[in-house]
């Protein structure tokens, strides 16, 4: 067949990014919404007390595991939302393919993943600055991004790579659920399942507990995150035309 | 229904209540609102985090509560250690100066020294006899706290010392006013993330040590159990 031109899947795939980036833009309410409710629930998100000589000591630790908590949500959310019919239409106004629909969402989330995993680093300082002005209690001394820059950045992608792997979750899940909504529900049977399984915790704890520095973490869940989405990918390719 | 899936399920609850959360705002917040607000939306958010970021790095903050390293705490807690070991051993020269708070000098008007203790927690305090060749009704006495850090903060200043009173022949050790300080600690490590564990109690847990030489034809009445042999 022959077509007056030829679009590499390249520039379709930036066009439909290009495209998807504007029309979910409205996400940043949703994720501002939580990012405050991070906030609120960070402070005292760890705290212990002891006493000793009569005298107590308690520790307020306030950290961005909430806010990372209710992002992580989000992601999964956002994941299973672009997959539904809704969000597949948008797609119609390209002249595109499943693989270039799939590669231009997995990018479109990583796209927010950076976004919402930067902002959500930078909440606690927001908190930090509140707490400052507001707190009568004394502050322990904690590291900042200037006291150990590569550690902040190693934090800072790490929570990038796991919103996009919980973004990705929801992706394949909305997809299975596309795809055929026994399948789905066969899939979530399965890997509650799984999940009682020693076997399955044992492997669980290979991948994401037993390692020796956060970077092989992130480099495990970064080949999980591509790993499902190329699954993804290869079940939605398999989805007939449906209007 | 057995205790564990009891926890598990109430474990469970504070994660619908965020799924519940989650799913309604995305639900409810509308997505596809004007564009150009929506990009100023996102630069601005963007902005004022980094900007809150920098600000908080520049501006002052003071008091700020050291905190000790696990290296330092292990230093702490073995300079205890030989403290102690020394004090037992009787090797006073040995003892470190810094862990001496008081000492002072006693007459007893009889031949009976009684130990008493006022608090709650007895054990925060032993009491080491050396017994002298000596016919006098002096006492001598020397006061010594080893290292207390909890949570590896720096705050052994904040933590008053016991009180050592004689009423009579009575030493009566008084336990500090209840006080309670609380401090604040950010993070920017996710504990998801933590590789290794962090859970181990960063504590040293110090001891106010009262060392007395007493002259052996001096009889000791301890109820509570306060001396360490």
């Amino acid at each position: 067949m022959m077509f007056l031109s030829n679009i590499s899947l390249t520039s379709v795939v930036l066009s439909q990014v290009k495209f998807k980036l504007s029309a979910y833009s409205g996400l940043i309410y949703s994720l501002i919404i939580l990012q405050v409710l991070g906030i609120l629930f960070a402070t005292g998100w760890s705290s212990s007390g002891t006493s000793i000589n009569n005298i107590s000591i308690n520790l307020n630790i306030s950290s961005i595991d909430s806010g990372f908590i209710f992002v992580s949500l989000l992601a999964i959310s956002v994941g299973n939302l672009i997959t539904t019919r809704a969000y597949r239409y948008d797609d119609f106004s390209f002249v595109a393919t499943r693989l270039s629909s799939n590669i231009a969402n997995c990018i479109v989330l990583l796209i927010f993943s950076c976004y919402a995993g930067v902002t959500t680093y930078f909440t606690v300082y927001l908190m930090r600055i509140f707490l400052t002005f507001n707190s009568t209690n004394e502050f322990v001394e904690g590291p900042t991004i200037l006291d150990d820059p590569m550690n902040s950045l190693l934090t800072i992608l790490a929570m990038i790579i796991f919103l996009w792997m919980f973004s990705s979750l929801g992706y394949i899940a909305g997809t299975l659920f596309q795809n055929h909504k026994l399948l789905f529900f066969g899939a979530l049977v399965i890997i509650i399942m799984l999940l009682l399984t020693g076997t399955w915790i044992r492997i669980s704890e290979i991948i994401f507990v037993e390692n020796s520095s956060l970077l092989i973490l992130v480099a495990k869940t970064f080949g999980i995150a591509i790993l499902i989405f190329a699954t993804s990918t290869a079940i939605s390719n398999r989805l007939g035309v449906r209007v | 229904m057995s205790n564990t899936w009891m926890i598990f399920f109430i474990g469970l609850i504070p994660v619908v209540i965020g799924i519940l959360i989650v799913l309604y705002i995305t639900k409810k917040v509308k997505y596809k609102g004007s564009l150009r607000l929506n990009k100023i939306v996102i630069m601005i958010y963007f902005s004022l985090l980094i900007g809150v970021g920098i600000v908080y790095e520049i501006i002052p903050k003071e008091p700020i509560v050291e905190q000790l390293s696990e290296e330092q705490l292990q230093q702490l807690q073995t300079e205890n250690e030989v403290f102690e070991e020394k004090l037992l051993k009787q090797e006073e020269n040995k003892l470190s100066q810094k862990f001496l708070k008081e000492e002072w000098t006693h007459e007893l008007s009889g031949n009976t020294l009684t130990l008493g203790y006022i608090g709650n927690d007895s054990y925060s305090t032993k009491v080491v006899v050396e017994w002298i060749d000596s016919t006098a009704q002096k006492i001598e006495g020397k006061v010594y706290r080893s290292h207390i850090n909890l949570y590896g903060l720096k705050i052994e200043d904040k933590i008053p010392l016991h009180v050592a009173e004689w009423t009579g022949n009575e030493l009566v050790i008084h336990e500090p006013v209840e006080q309670e300080f609380t401090f604040e600690q950010f993070s920017n490590e996710l504990n998801v993330f933590q590789q290794t564990d962090t859970m181990e109690i960063r504590m040293v847990r110090g001891f106010t040590y009262i060392h007395l030489k007493v002259p052996k034809h001096i009889e000791i009445v301890d109820p509570l159990g306060l001396q360490m042999y």
